[in-house]
Order: C-alpha cells, then sequence, then structure tokens
C-alpha cells in the first residue's frame, strides 16, 4: 500500500498543493484568497513544503509591486500524486468486496 | 504533519474521502476560473503573424529580408512577454502549456507544428513571387492563435 506524504496530509498542504498542481506558478496572494487563510499561516505551510523541496518560490516585480510566485517541484508533483493514490487505496481497501 | 507513530491505518476512510473531495476540489475549481485576458489572443495572434511574416520575408531576396526577420522575430517574443505579464496579472497564475496534462500538451505542440506549416507555406509564396497571398498566410495565425488559445483553455480546464 502506498504511504502517505507526512509533509503533504495536513488539510491546508494538501489543498495547496492540489491547487498548484493546476497551474505552473501562482502567486502567493492569489493562492492566499483561493485558501482562505492569513498571510503568516499560508507562509508557514509553504515554508514546510519548501523545506522538503515539493515547493519552490521565487521573487518577483509586478507593475511596480513585489510579488512572490510559488510553484510546484517536480518532487513536489510527484509527491501529492502518490499521496492522492494513497488515499484512493485506503478508501478502495474500505469498499466491501 | 503526520507523527511518526501515525500512518495510513490510523486514516479512516471517511476522512480520506473528504481529503480526496477537497483536494480535487481545490485543483478543478483554481483551474476552471483561470480565463484568457482581453486582447491575449489578439496580441499572441498578431505576434505569430509578424513572426510567419518576417520568415517569409527573410527567405526573399528583398533587401530588407533580414531585417523584416528579425523584426517579426522580436515582435513575436515581445507580444509573448506582454501576454504572459497580462495573463499573470488577470490570474495571478501561469500555465505554459508543456507542464499541464497530455491533452494540453499535445494541443500546444500541435499549435507549434501549425505555426511552422505557416511559417513554410509564407516562405514558399514569398519565393515564388506571391507577396499577397504570404501576408494572407501570416495573417492566417491571428484567428488560428485565437481557435488554439481557446481549445487549449478549455483542454486545460477540462483536465484538472
Amino acid at each position: 500500500m502506498t504511504a502517505l506524504d507526512p509533509a503533504i496530509h495536513a488539510p491546508l498542504r494538501l489543498q495547496l498543493c492540489a491547487a498548484l498542481s493546476a497551474v505552473d506558478e501562482a502567486e502567493f496572494v492569489t493562492l492566499r484568497d483561493r485558501l482562505g487563510v492569513a498571510d503568516s499561516v499560508l507562509s508557514k505551510h509553504v515554508s514546510t513544503l519548501v523545506e522538503v523541496g515539493y515547493v519552490r518560490t521565487t521573487k518577483a516585480a509586478v507593475d511596480g509591486r513585489r510579488t512572490t510566485w510559488i510553484a510546484l517541484t517536480k518532487d513536489g508533483r510527484r509527491a501529492l500524486g502518490r499521496h492522492l493514490r494513497a488515499l484512493q487505496e485506503l478508501i478502495d481497501a474500505a469498499q466491501p468486496g | 504533519m503526520l507523527s511518526g507513530a501515525e500512518s495510513s491505518r490510523d486514516i479512516t476512510p471517511a476522512a480520506a474521502r473528504a481529503a480526496l473531495e477537497d483536494a480535487r476540489r481545490a485543483r478543478s475549481s483554481f483551474a476552471g476560473d483561470l480565463v484568457l485576458p482581453r486582447g491575449y489572443s489578439l496580441l499572441t495572434g498578431a505576434g505569430n503573424a509578424a513572426l510567419v511574416g518576417g520568415v517569409a520575408a527573410g527567405n526573399s531576396d528583398w533587401s530588407f529580408g533580414s531585417a523584416a526577420f528579425v523584426l517579426g522575430l522580436l515582435a513575436q517574443l515581445a507580444a509573448t512577454a506582454e501576454a504572459r505579464r497580462r495573463f499573470k496579472q488577470r490570474n495571478g497564475a501561469w500555465i505554459d502549456g508543456l507542464g499541464g496534462r497530455r491533452a494540453s500538451v499535445m494541443v500546444a505542440a500541435l499549435f507549434v507544428a501549425l505555426i511552422l506549416v505557416l511559417c513554410v507555406a509564407a516562405a514558399w509564396l514569398t519565393v515564388g513571387d506571391r507577396p499577397v497571398l504570404a501576408a494572407l498566410v501570416a495573417l492566417a495565425a491571428v484567428p488560428s492563435t485565437a481557435l488554439v488559445d481557446r481549445w487549449w483553455m478549455a483542454r486545460h480546464r477540462a483536465g484538472a
């Protein structure tokens, strides 16, 4: 059975990784608004994912304002895929028959 | 994070189902909310038309052929950069079409092939001394780009 990934398992980190998997990169404030969390909360979870190499951040200036862009790394995409498979296996294993 | 003592066995199937649903919702709602900004396709289409026209002119024996090729290439690069900036500003996100699922990558590859075909056709017409037809082929890049842009966005949304 595929193991759940402890770095992704927290509900907000799973949603963050899943949202990032829909794009190549996303702006910090866009993710913050989509997930409905405070800057500090998102920042903490992003840092956790950066530490394990699942996410990378880049700073950029857009229309004169400094922004942070966040992207899933290849390792992050693979880890998310494994984690989702593990969740599906848990569900399948509980099905009768 | 899961503690060292926790494992897959500690997660109930109901919790796993809820987590999976949340993840799918987060992904599909983000992908579904992405839109092409106003003028995006016109901008990228004009850039591609300039590229096709530049290739055609560059392949001719006209005195300004080489300069036209360089200008066409620069115009295409500038249009692509501006389109990307507008997309990021509108969506707070970027998709390049090559990191997505197979369907959207296939659409992107087909589009590159289409532009190459237009370049070859326009260059061939220029060599055959049919500059008006070559210009029309170059202009065909505008609606072609608009159609492919929409198709590609639809594939991206459907695949997410």
